[in-house]
């Protein structure tokens, strides 16, 4: 049963090697919740789809078998071009946000490192909010402007928080605190555009507080390519961001190049952050929920704390959004609000339990 | 003590470090013999430290140190870790981190780019484990262990490395007398299974005196000695470098016995 060459087999079973292990079943788990969530969204909705239907339609679509799903023509749009779509663009982002977060964990060696913490929020914000205030052109779907502009936004952000913490030294704390210098100064200029054009301010708010709508396939489009690359250089980093936890002097005495590593992972993790921002605005605290409960359940191991985060990240939100679609149906809730609902609480039990680590 | 000197395993040309415009280290040459046990002593700021980690990749610095292989130097810090495998002074051990993921760490310069552990790699943690009476420990975290704990954990770690070079900072400084002598037993018992090469930096002159075979003397930054305990650790030697009033005592065994003794002028001052 090894598997990645991660997890020994199960008939050793001495101590040690016992230690090595690394909990599959805490994989099996994270799936079954992942399977269920998704099962779970794609039942729920304000159409009454029968469950049985899109169990059928979902078989139907598989490549060469054909199945009558029993579902009406509207049905199956409603399926296939609002639900599914919805659903999975919350899986990708939810995974998106927790990856990036546990990477930047990883990279900075701080718990309390997150997407938005080190400026992609705020450059973001900004970026959506000159386009919004400034342009006749709102297009929100793919390569339209509002989420090119988040995008560049984002990057941007990051990108002077490096700056300015290299400049400032090399300490994880002095590029946090260029990060909250930075995101504090591009949401000043985002206030001061608002008030400029306060004929905009619904529109920009909307954007801000985070939302997953979607025109069809098209946001999903946007980000899988982002998903799947970013994600892959981050997971494919995961033992490395073990070995910086030792710090850079004995992760350079282990052969390893430490500022390298990180600037790899810090590009990835930016640019995963910055297109899951650009199809859905800004929603917080999944990059800091999600790690943490896979720590708190599982263990610290990047090993574990990355592929399970993905996983768990795509349940939260896919759990989330039914929550965002429900709660005040007919009207929804923004998803950005039902994750900081949870959010924040959870960040003050994180903040509590981390007490003399800090 | 017997050692078989087989071949230069290290040596260093005029090697200088630079710590915030000051400099720590100045033009340090010397060559290390393979299988040789070489403590580091000195003051407090002789450049002990920033030695160890030039020669370890870690501390920038001027000149060349050459680590020979076999085949010829090693540069890239990939080779060159697996040729030399470092104990810091203050090992990080964080926190939620096992023995055994911790110990597994020390692999990390065999393993491809981007690679995981192989059986075969945690075999060859299994057995540092076993082999440092540790195995008990091995689902522990890091930070639940006592001071020799920690220390033999860390040691652990370097022994998985597999490299012919062993680089110690001031293993023992947090350790009691006891968990001292157990430690410094222990380096010079791996050293002797193995073949390895120590240099080890040491606060405690008795200690350098019974396991090196020989002694650096560092002073600003520069070698002042370099040479058998028994040269480089006389009364005359230590007291100038240490600025200290030092007795060397030869206990029965004839192994020499450091000890600071009172200053006989300050004591006449007082009077």
């Amino acid at each position: 049963m090894a598997t990645s060459g991660v997890l020994v087999g199960a008939d050793e079973t001495t101590a040690v090697t016992r230690a090595f292990r690394l909990p599959m079943i805490s994989l099996f788990i994270a799936l079954a919740v992942l399977i269920a969530s998704l099962s779970f969204g794609v039942a729920v909705g304000a159409a009454d789809v029968p469950f049985n239907g899109i169990l059928r339609s979902l078989i139907d679509h598989v490549p060469f078998v054909s199945l009558s799903t029993g579902l009406t023509d509207t049905q199956e749009t409603i399926l296939w071009q609002w639900r599914i779509p919805r659903l999975l663009l919350g899986a990708l982002v939810g995974s998106s946000l927790a990856v990036s977060g546990a990477a930047y964990q990883g990279v900075f060696r701080n718990p309390l490192a997150d997407p938005f913490l080190l400026g992609a929020a705020a450059g973001a914000g900004l970026g959506a909010t000159l386009v919004i205030v400034t342009s006749s052109d709102r297009s929100f779907g793919p390569l339209g402007t509002v989420p090119m502009a988040a995008f560049v936004g984002a990057l941007l952000g990051v990108s002077i928080s490096a700056a300015l913490g290299r400049s400032a030294g090399r300490s994880t704390a002095s590029l946090l605190l260029a990060g909250v210098a930075s995101a504090a100064f591009l949401t000043a200029c985002q206030t001061f555009l608002m008030q400029r054009h306060v004929e905009s301010i619904q529109e920009v708010y909307g954007w801000l507080i985070g939302r997953l709508s979607t025109s069809g396939w098209t946001e999903v489009n946007l980000l899988f390519p982002y998903f799947l690359v970013c994600g892959s250089v981050i997971f494919l980093h995961r033992r490395h961001l073990d070995v910086l936890r030792l710090g850079d002097d004995e992760a350079k005495s282990l052969g390893l190049r430490p500022g390298r590593i990180r600037l790899v992972v810090i590009i990835a993790a930016s640019f995963l952050t910055a297109a899951a921002v650009a199809v859905s605005g800004l929603i917080a605290f999944v990059g800091i929920v999600i790690p943490h409960i896979v720590r708190l359940a599982v263990g610290s191991s990047y090993r574990v704390v990355i592929p399970l985060s993905a996983i768990l990240g795509a349940a939260f939100l896919s759990v989330g959004d039914v929550a965002a679609r429900t709660v005040l149906s007919p009207a929804e809730l923004p998803i950005g609000v039902v994750t900081a609902f949870v959010g924040a609480p959870f960040f003050a039990v994180v903040l509590w339990r981390t007490r003399g680590q800090m | 003590m017997t050692t078989t000197i087989r071949r230069s395993a290290l040596s260093f040309d005029d090697v200088s470090v630079v710590y915030r415009g000051v400099p720590v280290l100045d033009g340090v040459s010397a060559s290390i013999e393979s299988g040789e046990f070489v403590a580091v002593i000195g003051p407090n700021g002789a450049g002990k430290s920033s030695l160890l980690k030039a020669i370890v990749g870690v501390a920038n610095h001027s000149g060349n140190i050459s680590v020979s292989d076999g085949r010829g130097a090693v540069n890239e810090p990939r080779d060159r870790a697996r040729q030399i495998a470092y104990v810091p002074q203050q090992p990080v051990f964080p926190h939620g981190m096992s023995v055994a993921e911790y110990v597994l760490l020390g692999r990390t310069a065999h393993l491809s780019w981007l690679g995981v552990e192989s059986q075969g790699d945690r075999n060859l943690a299994t057995a540092a484990l076993e082999r440092l009476d540790l195995e008990r420990f091995a689902g522990r975290e890091l930070h639940e262990l006592s001071g020799g704990e920690a220390q033999r954990v860390s040691l652990a770690r370097a022994l998985v490395h597999e490299a012919p070079i062993l680089i110690l900072d001031e293993p023992t400084s947090a350790l009691d007398l006891g968990h001292q002598l157990a430690v410094l037993d222990l380096i010079d018992e791996l050293r002797l299974e193995r073949g390895l090469t120590v240099i080890t930096a040491l606060h405690d002159l008795t200690s350098a005196a019974r396991y090196a075979d020989r002694v650096m003397l560092l002073n600003n930054g520069k070698v002042a000695e370099f040479g058998r305990p028994n040269a480089v650790m006389t009364e005359a030697i230590l007291s100038r470098h240490y600025g200290a009033n030092i007795g060397v005592l030869h206990a029965r065994d004839g192994s020499l016995v450091v000890v600071p003794m009172p200053n006989v002028n300050a004591g006449r001052q007082a009077s």
